[in-house]
């Protein structure tokens, strides 16, 4: 298996060990502008997203997209939803937070301005998911509903699959109120009578319980506030805040 | 590098006027930027749409009205410091 990083250009990041894999997972930075149509100074969204889809060999207008509502929801992307979302926000597939699909040249998209974008991908089947995880789809276990429906539809074995955690608010600047500890009474950090979430060890460590391979686990370690010159972060800049994609995408067998 | 958010609390007291919004959806998207978080209902049968009263402690304002803009309308505002 080739080397994990991210190769990054100025403009977006690319999971690097996953391409020779006919896989692509990559998402935007805030200098290719905000990949939304719902939230932000959406006048040059598609723009954006045709210029970052553009340089991964993806037709823009084939982008499965979702209308995310912070919950649990997981939806199976088949032929006939490719471009729902892609060109207006309307189109995109209502209430669901998760996407999986096994079809090939079927892109996946998720938006996100703190909340944690997570890839997965099983290379057997192949077949691949892609979630927006905030605590509330957290709390909800999404990861645990999103490896199930890809267990039921494309018998993916936890064993094989591999995980990627995209950019996210981190636990340096995730402030939350104490009141948090009736969600995750064991996983809330206190720090200087602080308290904050880790979004990524929290989905992690429901990742481990499922079966997966810790080495298949990659963080890449991207804080959305920290690197707010580089990423949206909703904490940082409120309602005039755009949104960065990530996009999951099987490519045809060579 | 860490930016905290302002030290001090403000008391923070506002009518949420929304008409396709639950009041657990707006709990939900602003209760990790303040404590003592209360929305209660607060209708009156003249007044279209549904009326909340919200009330939260929180160090950053902005965001819960950034957050609250975004499902209805905000009136009625009042902020007092809390120290």
């Amino acid at each position: 298996m080739p080397e994990h990083n991210l190769l990054q250009s100025k403009r977006y990041y690319l999971w690097s060990g996953l391409s020779e894999a006919n896989l692509i997972c990559a998402f935007s930075s805030r200098y290719l502008g905000n990949m939304s149509l719902a939230y932000g100074d959406t006048k040059n969204a598609l723009k954006n997203r045709k210029d970052f889809l553009g340089e991964l060999g993806i037709n823009y207008q084939d982008l499965v997209c979702a209308k995310q509502v912070h919950a649990s929801s997981v939806s199976p992307a088949k032929e006939e939803d490719k471009g729902k979302g892609a060109l207006s926000y309307d189109t995109s597939i209502a209430d669901t937070d998760a996407l999986v699909t096994d079809k090939r040249n079927l892109p996946l998209a998720i938006f996100t301005a703190d909340c944690l974008s997570i890839f997965l991908y099983d290379p057997e089947t192949p077949a691949i998911g892609l979630i927006h995880a905030g605590w509330q789809s957290t709390r909800e276990n999404i990861v645990d509903k999103t490896l199930q429906l890809m267990q039921e539809r494309f018998n993916t074995k936890p064993g094989n699959l591999y995980v990627g955690f995209g950019p996210a608010i981190r636990s340096c600047c995730y402030e939350v109120s104490r009141d948090f500890s009736n969600f995750f009474p064991d996983e809330l950090i206190e720090r200087d009578n602080r308290y904050y979430l880790d979004l990524v060890q929290m989905n992690k460590t429901r990742i481990l319980d499922l079966g997966v391979n810790p080495v298949n686990i990659f963080d890449f370690n991207i804080c959305t506030s920290c690197q707010n010159e580089e990423f949206f972060s909703y904490r940082r800049e409120g309602k005039t805040c755009g949104r960065v994609m990530s996009v999951a995408m099987l490519k045809s067998a060579p | 590098m860490k930016i905290n958010f302002l030290m001090s609390k403000y008391f923070l007291e506002f009518i949420l006027s929304i008409e396709n919004t639950s009041p657990e959806t707006i709990k939900n998207s602003i209760r990790e930027f303040g404590d003592n978080l209360e929305i209660t209902d607060c209708n009156d049968e003249l007044v279209k749409g549904k009326n909340f009263k919200v009330h939260i402690h929180t160090e950053d304002p902005t965001i819960i009205f950034d957050t609250c803009a975004q499902f209805g309308r905000i009136k009625s505002v009042k902020i007092e410091d809390g120290g």
